[in-house]
């Protein structure tokens, strides 16, 4: 036990240390967030002063009226068309469905965005499965739902996973053929086990303290409250870090590849699966969901951001319980199989 | 008591033989080196030791008992020191010295001793609270042994510890491994600089392409290969006579001259100057200059190997 929290201090220590760990694992994520926070709530602020005109025919004319970033007028017709050119509204969605705007702008983006998204989603829309920014209006939720959550929500599920680094950094300490620290450590008498358990338990601390350091930084600076249910977001960040090491440790364990290859790997796989989880817009997001629906299902980013958001926006525990599973089954079938990997072993090469 | 032993020792690295029936052994006590060219084998040998590495043929065996990963008890009483820098680069010097200090001793006041011990015998007490990264090469290199040594192993394995080293550093690694070695440390020393195998060792081990090309005291490997001592003259009035004369005196096998330098070859090395000298006055035989080299490592290697030590 001495030995475990001697490992243990070992992790701690190394990443309070490491400059670069810490920049990557705290700096940046808060600078990233402040950017987007920065960026979407511009746009939202805009959106809510969006002037539009929706003529009477327009099959979602009256979801439309319900969207607060849009201020409709009621207008067809001539009449629509002096008040566009008159700049009195930025565009017109008329009743076939076309939506016309005076030129190109932040406005008229947004206002082709929610005329292309209402298309692509049609009646799936009006159930508001599939377009987190209009979600408000079909759900229960006391909180404004908008691109800056749906983008916050999938950097957190992002951050949440970045246990991986961690994982793979435990791997190259110990399996004797990555590192020379490792066949160092291999002739001494320590327990594998012990120093990979240990890594773990601070690996998840300290990815846990990161991503709970993160929403308070969102709810105290940004307002964007990611903790109305401490609980339940605590244990799904500490099985989602969990989940994030162990991916990290059998990426790390189960191939000879240098770290200059796993660390680019989990990189873009993150970013990946992030935008899949409308990270870089709601766009990706929405084109994976209506043709790759299971991977966005079993996308690990997804599943925290979507899970965090439900809580603490919708105060839904929809998946809840069934996330948390997956996380911690997953990442236990993971641990173990990367512990058969780091068995004791001589290698044929080093 | 034998420490450790390679017999006939076949490791293949696919079509490459990297150790090809070697034998090998050291008893307690003694410092043995390992001594031969880059990718002669020294490092899979010692890996080989270490039970990191497989091996396709034959037996090892440490402390008697045949070399395996889980052997926890032979771990406890063997020593490291790898030929790249391994330990924490983050870490301070002496975190990194009691981190490995405590793999072997649970007992914080024995381990802190261990740790101070360790830190005096390398020279860094000025250094303990430095990042590992940010030490100079050479006081990289004193931590790396630090970290290999810091539990007191009755055998230690140095592997190749003083490449691209500062003078400085060299001569304080090469005399902290006598006094390990004084204190009760087998040692296993690694190395392709012939002048540390000769100065450090008590004996030495020639590898070369897997094999154990040859073993014994210095003595005793220029002793295997028919050495010659060469004495280098500048003669004052260089002729055939005088050549001639040098050639029938007791002990001289050869003698070359090219512009007034003369190289005498002697038989048996550093036995025979002295009698040289004096037939040399008796013949009348003048010289500017004189100086002897007696037969090294090198001149061993080279006639057992057919090729330099550095090649």
């Amino acid at each position: 036990m001495k030995r475990f929290f001697s490992h243990m201090a070992l992790n701690v220590k190394m990443s309070l240390k490491d400059k670069s760990t810490l920049f990557w694992s705290f700096i940046y994520p808060i600078l990233l967030l402040s950017l987007m926070a920065v960026a979407f709530s511009g746009i939202q602020s805009e959106q809510k002063s969006i002037a539009v005109a929706v003529e009477p025919g327009h099959p979602y004319a009256d979801v439309l009226r319900q969207i607060d970033v849009l201020d409709v007028k009621d207008a067809e017709g001539d009449e629509a068309l002096k008040l566009l050119r008159d700049k009195d509204v930025d565009g017109i969605y008329r009743a076939d469905g076309v939506l016309l705007v005076r030129g190109k702008g932040m406005n008229e983006t947004v206002l082709s965005e929610i005329g292309s998204e209402l298309k692509k989603v049609g009646s799936v829309y009006a159930s508001g499965r599939s377009l987190d920014f209009t979600r408000k209006y079909v759900e229960r939720g006391d909180q404004e739902q908008g691109m800056l959550y749906v983008t916050l929500s999938a950097s957190i599920g992002m951050f949440a996973l970045y246990g991986y680094f961690s994982g793979i950094s435990i791997v190259h300490h110990v399996q004797a053929n990555l590192s020379s620290l490792a066949a160092r450590l291999s002739t001494t008498p320590i327990s594998r086990l012990s120093y990979v358990s240990a890594g773990l338990v601070s690996g998840v601390a300290m990815s846990s303290l990161q991503t709970i350091g993160l929403l308070l930084y969102l709810k105290w600076v940004w307002k964007v409250d990611y903790l109305a249910d401490p609980v339940r977001t605590l244990l799904l960040v500490l099985t989602a870090s969990f989940f994030g090491i162990s991916i990290g440790l059998f990426i790390g364990a189960s191939n000879r590849w240098s770290l200059k290859a796993k660390v680019p790997l989990g990189i873009a796989l993150m970013l990946l699966l992030s935008a899949a989880s409308g990270m870089m817009g709601p766009g990706f997001r929405l084109y994976v969901e209506n043709n790759l629906p299971w991977l966005n299902r079993y996308n690990p980013v997804n599943m925290i951001s979507r899970t965090i958001y439900r809580l603490n926006v919708l105060g839904s525990t929809k998946e809840f319980t069934e996330n948390i599973l997956i996380f911690v089954v997953a990442g236990l079938i993971l641990c173990i199989v990367s512990i058969i990997f780091m068995r004791k072993r001589q290698f044929k090469s080093l | 008591m034998k420490v450790c032993a390679m017999k006939e020792v076949v490791k293949r690295y696919k079509e490459v033989v990297a150790l090809n029936r070697f034998n090998f052994e050291i008893n307690e006590g003694e410092i043995v080196g390992l001594l031969g060219p880059n990718g002669s084998g020294k490092s899979t040998a010692i890996n080989c030791l270490l039970g990191l590495l497989s091996y396709d043929e034959g037996e090892v065996e440490v402390f008697g008992r045949r070399v395996s990963p889980d052997d926890m008890d032979t771990k406890q009483r063997i020593g490291f020191v790898p030929q790249d820098l391994s330990f924490f680069a983050e870490l301070s010097v002496i975190d990194n010295i009691r981190y490995f200090a405590g793999l072997y001793e649970q007992n914080n006041v024995k381990r802190d001793e261990m740790v101070r011990e360790a830190i005096a015998f390398v020279g860094l007490e000025k250094y303990t609270k430095f990042a590992a990264k940010k030490l100079s090469g050479g006081l990289k290199r004193r931590l790396n042994i630090a970290c290999g040594i810091a539990h007191r192993p009755e055998f230690v394995m140095f592997d190749e510890p003083t490449v691209a080293v500062d003078a400085q550093s060299r001569n304080f690694i090469l005399e902290g491994i006598k006094e390990m070695n004084r204190n009760g440390s087998t040692v296993l020393y690694t190395t392709h600089y012939l002048e540390e195998a000769q100065e450090l060792c008590d004996r030495i081990v020639i590898m070369d392409e897997g094999r154990n090309m040859a073993s014994g005291t210095l003595e005793e490997l220029i002793d295997l290969v028919d050495p010659t001592e060469a004495v280098h003259l500048v003669l004052t009035h260089p002729s055939d006579a005088v050549l001639k004369l040098i050639s029938n005196i007791p002990g001289v096998v050869d003698v070359t001259e090219e512009n007034g330098k003369a190289v005498i070859l002697l038989t048996p090395p550093g036995h025979r100057l002295s009698s040289l000298l004096e037939e040399l006055k008796n013949n009348e035989i003048y010289y500017s200059s004189l100086y002897s080299e007696l037969p090294t490592l090198n001149d061993v290697f080279l006639k057992l190997t057919g090729k330099a030590l550095r090649d």
